[in-house]
């Protein structure tokens, strides 16, 4: 128990920087969250598109307006030619479109190329006209099977309401999903700097060669005591894991007892062992407690840089993901993606994400083998 | 008497074949400060570590307290303190909490142990000093501490590796005094040094080591005796003619004699009245001459004659 307490003691002086890495998951984890939900009011954000209508509102025509109405904004703009071109260089619209009289006529008699149209360079003007080109490709293949334009304008609507609820229920899902891969992969920070920096710290004050001295020639077992310190530490990364854990839990919500959110627990918890089991290493390779900070923070961003916890790997160049697959954490933010994408779990779909637990597994062994190798070379005095 | 420690023969060899102690026995007797004097390098430390069961040794036995020593012997190494030359303790702690970690590691009790801690504190004198961290102490407290860590849990038998190396004064005093106390309380000590002033103060018996052997032990008027040399007398005297020298060598019991500077340095061999010869030499000779003192043989001269070295080389 001397070691334990002591343990806890050097652990309670240092604990400024546990807690430091633990509100900044936090901060990023809510941040993130925020981002979501106005994600959410996906909406909102509509193109502008003005509608510059020569032809009576009828049939198709009234349809095609209706729809652009309900699917994007329509600014109040001049309909001149140079005021339209004004709007669309200083972005007031997005899309101009020209509806020529006998529209609803011509379209009926089979002709739809009499549209003419004016588009700004943006996302929302290519959105705008992919949205209008989806009601008259559906106009186009309901047309021969109706017996009337009102009922033509009806089937498209209903078409358009459906398919849009399908739309809405995938994304909530996949925001929620997103939202708890962002948390488990920023989690790597702050686990690998709180880790690698008290696990790193305890075994080289504990392993000084002056005070294992004192401890070998003491009436107590040294391997006893090196179990518990073995032990303390292990306790110690553990209920750090379960203290972000619960934090996931408020901060993400219930997509974490979902088949996806207990992939990443699971995943999560491998990588813990993975990164424990680095401490380990780092810990008994450097035995400078004065450079232990300094090393912590260089492992850390360089670890989270390179394997895609700060950047997702999708943006970082070949080069940077190429270093990254020498680290055990990439397979770890990989896997994570794995479990993201994940719409069913079958042996064949959960299939790279074992692969990836299995080389964290892996690593893990090897940085436990090292240390063992390391610890006992240091083990002896002369 | 007791043997406390008993070594036969110990000798301890590197890879490359470098014999750190070589053939080496010595025995440490219930209650005596027994002091190992050498320069460094001599085995002091090797020899100690060897007894801790720090150190593997490839030849020889050693036995603490009539039971063999070895890494496991919990029950002898309960009764054992080390001073380690290395101020050997957490800086992250406190010197209360350093103590109470120390002594945790052989004493379990709570109570016991917040007694012995605090006798330990005071023995050391650090009363004023228990909630600061060790950088905050200054080398001598900082030794205090050390030694406070080692003697903390009452052991019967102390080992002393070098304990004041770079302490001020005050602090040697206090931990010369200190170690005197442990005694007077029935430890055993084992003191290893460089410092002769301080073995002669301090032990009842001398072990003098170099490059790993014994060259000769007992108390320090017995070693002294091993000195082949009576005195030496020191004069002060300016513009001394060389063959006043000369003639001095050939005085009665003279051995050898050196001036340098303004000092007239005589080493006699065994005999009688030879600061009274020398001051009527002078008179008779009319040599004006400013201070005239005897000196007993120190263990250094033990250690050059045994060795044809200094200790401090």
């Amino acid at each position: 128990m001397t070691v334990f307490k002591t343990f806890l003691k050097i652990l309670r002086k240092n604990l400024v920087i546990v807690i430091i890495f633990s509100i900044l998951l936090v901060m990023f984890a809510a941040l993130r969250s925020e981002t979501d939900d106005k994600t959410m009011s996906f909406n909102a954000v509509k193109p502008d598109v003005v509608i510059i209508n020569n032809d009576e509102e009828i049939g198709i025509t009234k349809g095609l307006i209706d729809y652009i109405k309900d699917n994007s904004n329509t600014p109040e703009v001049k309909t001149d030619v140079d005021s339209l071109n004004d709007a669309l260089f200083y972005n007031d619209t997005d899309y101009i479109i020209y509806i020529p009289k006998g529209f609803n006529q011509d379209f009926m008699n089979g002709n739809i190329d009499n549209l003419e149209v004016k588009k700004g360079n943006n996302y929302n003007a290519s959105f705008a006209e992919m949205m209008i080109s989806r009601y008259l490709k559906l106009a186009v293949n309901y047309r021969s099977r109706v017996t009337s334009q009102d009922e033509l304008v009806r089937t498209i609507k209903n078409s358009l309401d459906n398919n849009t609820e399908i739309e809405i229920t995938t994304k909530l899902d996949t925001d929620k999903v997103e939202a708890a891969q962002f948390f488990f992969d920023f989690e790597t920070y702050s686990l690998l700097v709180s880790l690698v920096f008290i696990i790193g710290l305890m075994l080289s004050i504990f392993n000084d060669p002056k005070v294992k001295k004192r401890t070998i020639i003491s009436s107590t077992d040294y391997r006893k005591n090196n179990r518990i310190l073995l032990l303390a530490n292990m306790l110690y990364a553990f209920t750090l894991w379960l203290i972000y854990l619960i934090l996931g839990i408020v901060l993400i919500g219930d997509v974490l007892w979902t088949s996806n959110g207990l992939l990443f627990i699971l995943n999560s918890f491998i990588h813990l062992i993975t990164v424990t089991s680095f401490a380990f290493f780092i810990g008994n390779l450097i035995n400078n407690k004065d450079s232990m900070s300094g090393i912590t923070h260089v492992i850390s961003i360089g670890t989270c840089f390179l394997c895609g916890v700060f950047v997702p790997l999708a943006y970082l160049p070949d080069s940077v993901i190429a270093l990254g697959h020498a680290l055990p954490t990439y397979y770890y933010v990989e896997g994570n993606s794995f479990i993201a994408k994940l719409e069913e779990i079958n042996f064949d779909t959960l299939q790279p994400v074992l692969i990836n637990m299995g080389v964290l597994l892996g690593s893990a062994i090897v940085f436990i083998i090292l240390s063992n190798i390391i610890s006992k070379k240091r083990r002896r005095i002369g | 008497m007791e043997k406390v420690i008993e070594v036969k023969n110990l000798t301890k060899e590197y890879k490359k074949g470098t014999k750190a102690v070589d053939d080496l026995s010595l025995e440490v007797y219930k209650g005596e400060i027994v002091g190992l004097l050498g320069p460094n390098g001599s085995g002091k430390s090797t020899t100690i570590n060897c007894i801790l069961s720090l150190l593997k040794y490839s030849s020889g036995s050693i036995k603490v307290f009539g039971k063999e020593m070895n890494p496991d012997s919990y029950d002898i190494k309960s009764k054992i303190g080390v001073v380690f030359q290395d101020v050997s303790v957490f800086d992250e702690l406190t010197v209360y909490e350093n103590l109470d970690y120390f002594c945790g590691l052989y004493i379990k009790d709570k109570a016991k142990r917040k007694e012995l801690v605090e006798e330990a504190i005071e023995l050391v004198g650090l009363q004023d000093f228990k909630k600061y961290r060790p950088k905050q102490l200054s080398g001598g407290l900082l030794r205090r501490l050390n030694i406070a860590c080692g003697i903390a849990h009452k052991p019967k038998l102390i080992f002393f590796d070098e304990p004041t190396v770079a302490v001020d004064p005050q602090s040697r005093n206090n931990i010369l005094s200190g170690i005197e106390k442990l005694r007077e309380e029935g430890a055993t000590i084992v003191y290893t040094t460089h410092y002769m002033e301080e073995a002669e103060i301090l032990c009842d018996r001398i072990i003098i080591l170099d490059k790993g052997t014994v060259l000769a032990s007992g108390t320090s008027d017995e070693l002294k005796e091993l000195a082949d040399i009576e005195e030496k007398v020191t004069v002060e005297v300016n513009d001394l003619d060389e063959k006043y020298i000369a003639k001095i060598s050939d005085l009665k019991n003279v051995d050898v004699v050196t001036y340098s500077g303004n000092i007239l340095l005589i080493t006699y061999k065994k005999g009688k009245n030879n600061i009274s010869d020398m001051v009527e030499f002078l008179k008779n000779n009319r040599i004006k001459y400013n201070k005239i003192f005897s000196e007993r043989p120190t263990l250094n001269d033990v250690f050059l004659e045994l060795t044809g070295k200094e200790l401090r080389d």
